[in-house]
């Protein structure tokens, strides 16, 4: 085989004379074209993200609801959450510029795999932070609700009256429950079909390249 | 200043673009889709070309980011049109410099590495442009030893796929 390889590398040598040739006007053009790179399609996924989440996060403010939010949460709540979660974005900002930064295509292949999934692992933990805070708000709003709304007391009352009290709370949690898994399955296979598709390669890849070093 | 950048950037491609066709030609089957990780290529060399030093060789230093390029950061492109076999253009064999048993046998050879995985490619091609294991080992990033383990499997590799 070692004789084959070698044949292979001398046939190897003759080939630039078949290989194509490209003025210089031509290379000077292919310059200003766009990139179509994998970092290029991460960094506009995480810009939508990161927009997506912001609108959905204040989205309470511009609706009805947020009569609604005044009744179970006081100003200073508000103001404090707020806070917090226009630092998480921030700090989330932070370090997804820092991690675009490192990539770096003169990087050895293993060094810009890792640099580059790091990216992807720093986007990910802020999705899973967006669904806890998610998960906690709602419960959260859930229970306000029950205590404060009116409609709800009142159903509570006439429920209670006929005793199927315990029937009502476990029919609201059981519908709580699946809307919940439907929500996180939904986004979570959203992701798994958005990062699955554009990161395939690169994991196997990587997978490789790391098996090696066992 | 940038103009002059502009202009010392493309000369040396200009001059030393087989290195890049080369690799394009490895990972990819068609005409089209040469061309379009060729200018992928070019677009990250060029982004990357303000920051090299000539710490290393040019030569070096484009073998990486073509690598780079053609394993991990370019993504086909949508306009992708299946053309002619690329292949049989590129690695055409002329009659006339060889028997018929060694063209045959060449053809299999580079239809054999055509069929191996991205990693396995990329030091198959450092092999075959005469780099040395530790050159080879710091473009992928694995250690020498590592390097030397993978090659005799290519080999043996490539033996399965020619003797099946």
């Amino acid at each position: 085989m070692m004789d084959e390889l070698e044949l292979l590398k001398k046939d190897w040598k003759k080939k630039d004379e078949h290989l194509p040739k490209l003025s210089y006007d031509e290379i000077y053009t292919m310059i200003w074209k766009k990139s179509f790179s994998i970092v290029r399609w991460i960094f506009y996924i995480s810009i939508v993200e990161l927009f997506i989440w912001i609108v959905l996060n204040t989205m309470p403010f511009y609706t009805d609801s947020f009569d609604y939010l005044e009744i179970g949460f006081s100003k200073n709540v508000i103001i404090a959450t707020s806070i917090v979660a226009y630092g998480a974005i921030f700090i989330f900002l932070y370090y997804l510029y820092h991690s675009f930064k490192a990539i770096s295509v003169v990087d050895n292949v293993k060094d810009l795999m890792k640099s580059i999934l790091k990216t992807r692992k720093i986007v990910r933990y802020y999705v899973l932070y967006n669904i806890v805070v998610m998960f906690i708000v709602t419960i959260y709003s859930l229970i306000i609700g029950f205590k404060k709304d009116e409609r709800f007391l009142n159903l509570l009352n006439s429920v209670k009256e006929d005793n199927s009290e315990l029937q009502v709370w476990l029919m609201v949690a059981l519908i709580y429950i699946i809307a919940l898994c439907v929500t996180v399955g939904f986004i979570v296979l959203f992701y798994q079909i958005i990062y699955g598709f554009l990161l395939r390669k690169l994991n196997k890849n990587y997978k490789e390249l790391k098996r090696l070093e066992l | 200043m940038n103009k002059e950048l502009e202009h010392k950037f493309v000369t040396e491609l200009e001059n030393n673009q087989n290195i890049v066709h080369k690799v394009c030609t490895l990972y990819t089957n068609d005409r089209h889709s040469h061309n379009d990780l060729f200018q992928e290529i070019t677009i990250q060399l060029w982004k990357a070309y303000p920051k090299f030093r000539g710490d290393s060789k040019l030569s070096t230093w484009m073998y990486r980011v073509s690598l780079n390029t053609a394993i991990t950061l370019y993504r086909k492109s949508k306009r992708r049109v299946k053309t002619q076999d690329y292949e049989s253009v590129i690695f055409k064999i002329k009659a006339e410099e060889y028997d018929e048993t060694q063209e045959e046998q060449l053809k299999l050879l580079y239809k054999a590495v055509k069929q191996l995985g991205d990693i396995d490619k990329a030091l198959v091609f450092l092999y075959l442009e005469d780099k040395n294991y530790q050159e080879i080992s710091e473009t992928l990033g694995i250690s020498e030893v590592n390097a030397r383990v993978k090659m005799n499997r290519i080999k043996t590799k490539l033996r399965t796929i020619l003797n099946p």
